[in-house]
């Protein structure tokens, strides 16, 4: 099998993201990923989209693409995230400190960083007005 | 003894379940639940929204006096506790 690869261009809201899911799913599934692996990218596709949904356009309605590419010889998965909103790079943002106690911990960050543990590489780029966000997964674990 | 009441969590917490079982802890935490005990036996999947969601019912049950216990977790579930922490601040069974 070659490369595969899909793209979807949504607008960017909750509503779609089982669409977005159910594509990378099917994708997993034909290449016969890994449980571990597809769960984690599953997680974080959720993690992404929701962000992009729930951030990107404060004051509008927006799109969002994602682009995904499956390349079995190499037992990789990469997806592309971009929108066209307000500039934000989640990479940047500071890890939660996971050894703090309860009374200490803040409920934010978690998704992010969630990714960042998860995938094997995780990239932001600002280009031409766009936020683009990139995973890459070995899909064999 | 401590009034146990357990929850049940749903096969995935995703971003649009999770919300459902935060509700269904507040209920019972309003209804007095001692020891509240979440059962993941079914859970295959968590995002951050759920995880957020056990954290924040921890905070509240903890700030009460009260207990919290997770119950029946399966192996990959149990990862994701580990890497964000929960492992070390949860009561996890």
């Amino acid at each position: 099998m070659g490369t595969e690869r899909k793209i979807l261009k949504l607008p960017a809201n909750m509503e779609h993201l089982e669409e977005v899911l159910s594509m990378i799913r099917t994708m997993l599934e034909d290449a016969d990923a890994g449980m571990k692996s597809s769960l984690a990218v599953e997680v974080v596709v959720e993690e992404i989209v929701t962000n992009i949904a729930s951030y990107a356009y404060p004051d509008e309605e927006g799109k969002m693409e994602i682009d995904c590419l499956l390349e079995p010889s190499l037992s990789t998965i990469v997806i592309h995230f971009t929108d066209w909103g307000i500039a934000y790079n989640p990479i940047e943002r500071e890890n939660p400190d996971i050894n703090a106690p309860l009374e200490e911990r803040g409920i934010g960050g978690l998704g992010i960083y969630m990714t960042k543990k998860m995938m094997d590489q995780v990239t932001y780029e600002r280009i031409d007005g766009k936020n683009r966000l990139t995973i890459q997964k070995n899909i064999m674990e | 003894m401590a009034e146990e009441k357990t929850v049940k969590a749903m096969k995935r917490i995703d971003a649009a379940n999770a919300p459902i079982l935060e509700e269904e802890l507040k209920e019972v935490i309003a209804k007095g639940a001692e020891c509240l005990i979440i059962d993941m036996e079914e859970t295959v999947y968590i995002c951050s929204v759920g995880l957020r969601v056990l954290l924040a019912t921890q905070k509240t049950i903890r700030n009460s006096g009260n207990e919290m216990k997770i119950i029946h977790v399966l192996p990959q579930i149990m990862e994701n506790f580990e890497m964000t922490g929960f492992s070390g601040i949860m009561t996890i069974e």
